[in-house]
């Protein structure tokens, strides 16, 4: 099931809402973790299996490792074999097939193997059943006991398809005691519609742009069309992701949950580390914590650091699909936030910030490149076109009418990426509160119009 | 700000919270209390009902997506949901939706797509075969240009539209030499009369004037004097709303005339639906300007084989092969044919040529409008020649007559 759909918010929500708040407190997370696995289940009504064996398998091992606690040796093997059964299940179902295809490819060889879909949000909660059992074994949190908190932990329905990824140490005392005011409710739906918006009324409608370009054969289509489509797409994933996110986190609020912010305007940045310091918060933090730290980060010789670095931002790209371009949108960060550190760090100081902007805008935009186009060569093809490498021409009437149609949408979509659309509706709330309620309802109910007839709204984290 | 007034972001917190379970709760119970529709006469529809739940779609997910469509589908208030979002796509400068342009002038167009280069060519051979087998017959080959190439320049700016008029000369061309096939290209008449309703705004057909300039066209090649009737207008519907608002929702509180010609001379006549085994003395349907789809005013709506026996004193029996644009046109030609034999290859799947054999005929007219016909995957199957035994058959009916 998907947020942004009528059945999650007239069906599901009013029932799990209902239910939760009139069960005493003692049941709310019984509560919690009942629906979460219906709403797990109405997407992967097979692969829930897999989550359960998953929740049960590492709530046992975080006992036992919490109990080898005084045999450092013993701890590490239930370590090893607890990372190394959560990797193997996550490599099996995501990247066994990308992986036999790979060696067939090598050795010309032909490997059978089958496709399988993934199961919908395995990579959020691998990690973050990865960071309960490595902060266990390293003493940063007490075990969890309770098969009931452990398992809404992993299974939590707002974060569950498409993250955040929230660490067990910032959840554990929630997971307790948390409060549910009538204030944090409302905090939780402007939070959520503010989501809502941005996924239903801002991406789905740029993804239709990106989409029809998309659906062209690359390097026949103008330059315009090729930059209007790629600016759609960068807008798209922007609003689509963190608009997941707000939903999530506002969810989270409603059921006294205070989930961390996953996205601080990204494309504001000064640079590609500020970018990533801004993007996808929880996966970022999430890789610097469990494995750039652990290979012992900045604190190295240079070529160990540069090692760490690709490594990470390899797994980085790779985390996000089982498919070469990742490997490569991956790679293309390490090599961009290298750069940065190593030569251009100093340069920035003296060049005027827009400058700066817009050069890291410019990298982002080709990365969008790289992550959209799933099959390599398309990528470096549509780069091309981009560039001028195409039968198309630099202008033709497909670009200017995808430019003209949408005009209005790309501007608002490029305006909301900014913190000023939000400071202004934050300074309407504190003149005119009622305001800023109507500007919520308005918005809200412009979504449900257009989830009633929608015409297109993807889901776009089936690979994560 | 003063202190002792209550905290704004507490005070906006509370009433978005209470506003949000408010109207969440009237949703809900408006939709326990809305009543399942069957069919959506805004988006000329069949509207998802409830869901079978079994393991098999529970296991499959069948039921889930099944359940999606049904919520979305039974929404409470649905139409006016649709409005608002048709509202704000037009505030957002959106001039397309499914394939649907909003063109300058009120006026909605459906695109032509660029047709498949290998069908189109094995239409025309088939086409030219089916030409050369009947020799005897009259044939005449009508595609009629839809609104997207006579109103061209009312597309919204740059809109890419591949060119149906290339297209059509080129298909066109193959039957220029022809002796049998004789093209009727009515595309000069309609640039010439483009001042007048050629074409509905808010459906793909075109009008029946559209249909009588056609024929105009049409009696001149076919040596039919268009003279011996002539014929009063007016319109019988003033509410009609076609398809195309309803598939793209622009333009939905537009409403247009539908206009029937009557001829001053009638000529009397039977229309026998075969295959619905009824026949009527009448080729328009009244009721049908009751329901949504008025365009069906004509013969009901598409059928598969309709057989119209006339008073005409003419000996000629025609055969035609066509689309939905060839309902408001036939009328037209009941003065001039004994029998007139309808044949929409969409819905009937018999061979040609044994329908020509089994209905002696001697005239056959191809009408299509070009973005059917570009796009047709029907008309070449019925083209075949007839099986073995029975082509024998034919050839020794033909050697008798001759």
């Amino acid at each position: 099931m998907v947020f942004s759909s009528i059945l999650f918010l007239f069906i599901f929500l009013p029932a799990v809402l209902a239910v939760y708040f009139l069960v005493p407190k003692s049941w709310k997370n019984v509560v919690l973790l009942i629906f979460s696995l219906v709403f797990y289940a109405w997407g992967e009504p097979v692969y829930i299996i897999l989550m359960l064996f998953s929740a049960a398998f590492n709530y046992v091992m975080g006992i036992d490792i919490d109990r080898k606690r005084l045999d450092p040796k013993a701890a590490r093997n239930s370590l090893l074999l607890t990372v190394l059964v959560n990797l193997f299940l996550l490599g099996f179902f995501k990247y066994s097939g990308f992986l036999i295809d790979t060696v067939n490819q090598i050795f010309h060889s032909s490997i059978p193997y089958k496709e399988l879909a993934l199961p919908i949000g395995i990579s959020f909660y691998t990690f973050q059943t990865l960071s309960y059992i490595l902060d266990v074994y390293w003493g940063k949190v007490k075990v969890q006991k309770n098969l009931i908190s452990f398992s809404l932990y992993i299974t939590m329905f707002p974060q569950l398809i498409a993250g955040p990824i929230v660490r067990y140490a910032d959840i554990e005392p929630q997971l307790k005691e948390r409060r549910v005011t009538l204030a944090g409710f409302g905090l939780g739906t402007e939070f959520f519609i503010k989501g809502l918006a941005k996924k239903v009324l801002l991406a789905n409608n740029l993804g239709m742009v990106y989409t029809t370009v998309q659906g062209m054969e690359i390097g026949s289509f103008s330059v315009l069309t090729a930059w209007v489509g790629i600016i759609a797409y960068t807008l798209q994933i922007y609003f689509d992701f963190s608009g997941y996110s707000d939903m999530a986190i506002g969810l989270g609020r409603m059921f006294g949950f205070q989930f961390m912010k996953n996205f601080d305007y990204p494309y504001i940045s000064r640079g590609i580390t500020e970018f990533w310091r801004r993007w996808h918060i929880s996966l970022g933090s999430w890789f610097r914590e469990y494995v750039y730290i652990p290979l012992g980060g900045n604190r190295v010789s240079v070529p160990r650091h540069i090692f760490n670095i690709m490594l990470v931002w390899m797994l980085t790209g790779l985390w996000h699909g089982a498919s070469w371009n990742f490997v490569v949108w991956g790679l293309y960060y390490g090599v961009l936030l290298l750069f940065e550190k190593y030569v251009l760090a100093k340069c920035f100081d003296r060049l005027p910030g827009w400058a700066v902007r817009i050069y890291t805008l410019l990298l982002i935009v080709i990365g969008w490149v790289f992550f959209s186009n799933t099959v390599l060569s398309d990528a470096v093809g549509y780069l091309g076109n981009m560039f001028g490498v195409t039968t198309g021409g630099l202008a033709d009437s497909t670009g200017l009418y995808l430019l003209k149609t949408n005009l209005l949408l790309i501007v608002i979509g490029m305006i909301s990426c900014a913190p000023w659309l939000y400071n202004q509706f934050k300074r309407l709330l504190r003149r005119a509160p009622w305001a800023a309620v109507a500007v919520n309802i308005v918005l809200w109910l412009l979504c449900v119009a257009y989830l009633v007839y929608e015409t297109y709204n993807p889901f776009l984290y089936f690979r994560f | 700000m003063n202190p002792k007034k209550r905290s704004p972001l507490l005070f906006f917190t509370r009433i978005m919270a209470a506003i949000f379970l408010i109207i969440f709760v009237a949703l809900v119970i408006c939709n326990i209390f809305t009543k399942d529709r069957v069919f959506s006469e805004k988006e000329n529809r069949v509207l998802a009902s409830k869901p079978n739940l079994s393991l098999d779609h529970l296991a499959s997910g069948q039921f889930m997506k099944e359940s999606e469509s049904y919520v979305n589908d039974q929404f409470a208030f649905r139409d006016f949901w649709i409005m608002i979002k048709s509202t704000a796509d037009t505030i957002l400068g959106k001039k397309e939706a499914n394939g649907i342009y909003l063109g300058k002038n009120g006026r909605l167009f459906e695109q032509f797509e660029e047709p498949d280069a290998e069908r189109v060519a094995s239409l025309k051979q088939s086409i030219l075969a089916f030409s050369k087998r009947h020799e005897k017959l009259k044939q005449y080959l009508l595609i009629a240009p839809t609104a997207v190439n006579i109103y061209q320049n009312e597309l919204p700016a740059f809109a890419p539209a591949a060119d149906q008029n290339a297209y059509m000369d080129a298909f066109l061309s193959a039957f220029s030499s022809s002796e049998t096939m004789k093209v009727i290209d009515v595309r000069e008449a309609f640039r010439l009369e483009k001042e007048t309703n050629l074409y509905y705004r808010t459906d793909h057909h075109w009008t029946t004037t559209g249909a009588y300039v056609a024929f105009q066209q049409a009696a001149s090649v076919m040596e039919l004097d268009p003279s011996a009737v002539s014929y009063e207008h007016y319109p019988v519907s003033a509410d009609f709303q076609g398809t195309l608002s309803a598939k793209s929702g622009f333009l939905e509180n537009e409403k247009e005339a539908l206009e029937l010609y009557f001829p001053n001379q009638e000529t009397a006549y039977t229309v026998n639906y075969v295959e619905e085994q009824k026949k009527e003395a009448d080729v328009y349907h009244g009721e049908s300007l009751k329901t949504r789809d008025q365009y069906a005013v004509f013969f009901g709506g598409n059928h598969s084989l309709i057989e119209i026996q006339t008073a005409s004193k003419s000996k000629a029996s025609l055969l035609v092969l066509k689309d939905s644009y060839a309902n408001c046109f036939i009328p037209f030609l009941i003065p001039y044919y004994r029998e007139i034999v309808i044949v929409d290859p969409r819905y009937n799947y018999d061979n040609i040529d044994t329908l020509i054999d089994e209905y002696d005929i001697q005239e056959v007219l191809f009408l299509y409008n070009a973005n059917t016909f570009f796009s047709d995957k029907y008309l070449q199957t019925s083209l075949e020649p007839a099986p073995q035994e029975e082509e024998a058959n034919a050839e020794a009916t033909e050697q008798k007559e001759s």
